[in-house]
């Protein structure tokens, strides 16, 4: 075994650990954004290694520069989502906002979205701070 | 000339370099581009500076992403998970929305912290706000936010780099 070698299957392992991690994070980790941090990141890292290991096996030159392309492709949308995701959370889920220990956002909930929803259930952005 | 249109020139040089090669492959292109860049950081100090500001960016983000993941697996893996979630406000200098965007959207990509919104403080600046998978102190944090990933990307886009 060359050392390329090992250094891909040192990649792919990686890759793999850090997709298992992340899904033993979505299952142990307590609410919605905590799920998220172990979602939306280790995934990043894992899909990095996976695609770079792969890369590096084929060794063919196009298809390593389409694997670079893929990981800036996923680095640049993936917390797009994340974030969107977040928002979404924070601003429908009050009992979720209440168990956090330390909330800077409270008092600007209402400023933070730009208007209020059309159907006039705006009752749930009232915050309680 | 502004940094659009060297970057445009860099790559105009590129494809120049690359045309004048039998072999037409990605590689060459990109031997070409770093060719132009050496010729035009020459000519355009503040250009050279840009693209190892950028450079440099790159490599300290993927360093943070990698040692917070290795944090974050700790984390999820400990026997007792001791979590310690908050929000904090961060202030933020940057203002342009290009600025704000690479700003949140690296916050979002390190492992342990998440961008959730952007909004505006009572005194009327924007601030990001951002959850923290464990928090501890809130105040550093948000200085070692500041520090580490602001200062970097206003280094890139404000003009006046000394790297």
């Amino acid at each position: 075994m060359t050392t390329g070698q090992i250094a891909i299957i040192v990649l792919i392992l990686l890759g793999a650990g850090f997709m298992l991690i992340s899904a033993i994070g979505i299952v142990r980790l307590p609410d919605v954004f905590s799920r998220m941090h172990a979602a939306g990141k280790a995934s990043t890292v894992g899909i990095s290694c996976l695609l770079l290991g792969a890369g590096f096996f084929f060794l063919d030159e196009f298809l390593f520069y389409r694997m670079i392309v893929l990981i800036a492709l996923i680095f640049a949308t993936a917390p797009i989502s994340t974030t969107a995701l977040a928002r979404a959370v924070y601003n429908n889920e009050p009992a979720l906002r209440r168990q956090l220990r330390h909330d800077e956002m409270a008092g600007s909930v209402a400023e933070a979205i730009s208007a209020p929803p059309a159907d006039g259930d705006d009752a749930i952005l009232t915050t309680p701070s | 000339m502004n940094t659009r249109n060297v970057f445009l020139m860099n790559l105009l040089l590129a494809v120049l370099w690359a045309a004048l090669h039998a072999d037409l492959s990605v590689t060459t292109f990109i031997v070409g581009f770093l060719f132009g860049l050496l010729l035009l950081s020459v000519a355009h100090r503040g250009y050279g500076a840009t693209v190892v500001g950028v450079v440099g960016f790159m490599l300290f983000l993927i360093r943070a992403i990698i040692v917070s993941s290795i944090q974050v697996a700790g984390y999820v893996l400990a026997p007792t998970l001791r979590l310690d979630q908050g929000i904090i406000e961060i202030p933020l200098e940057a203002h342009s929305d290009l600025e704000i965007a690479i700003l949140a959207s690296s916050i979002t990509l390190t492992p342990g912290t998440l961008s959730v919104d952007v909004g505006r403080s009572s005194t009327g600046q924007r601030v990001l706000y951002v959850h923290n998978l464990v928090m501890g102190d809130a105040d550093a944090v948000r200085n070692s936010i500041k520090s580490d990933f602001e200062r970097r990307i206003l280094r890139v886009t404000r003009g006046g780099m000394t790297i």
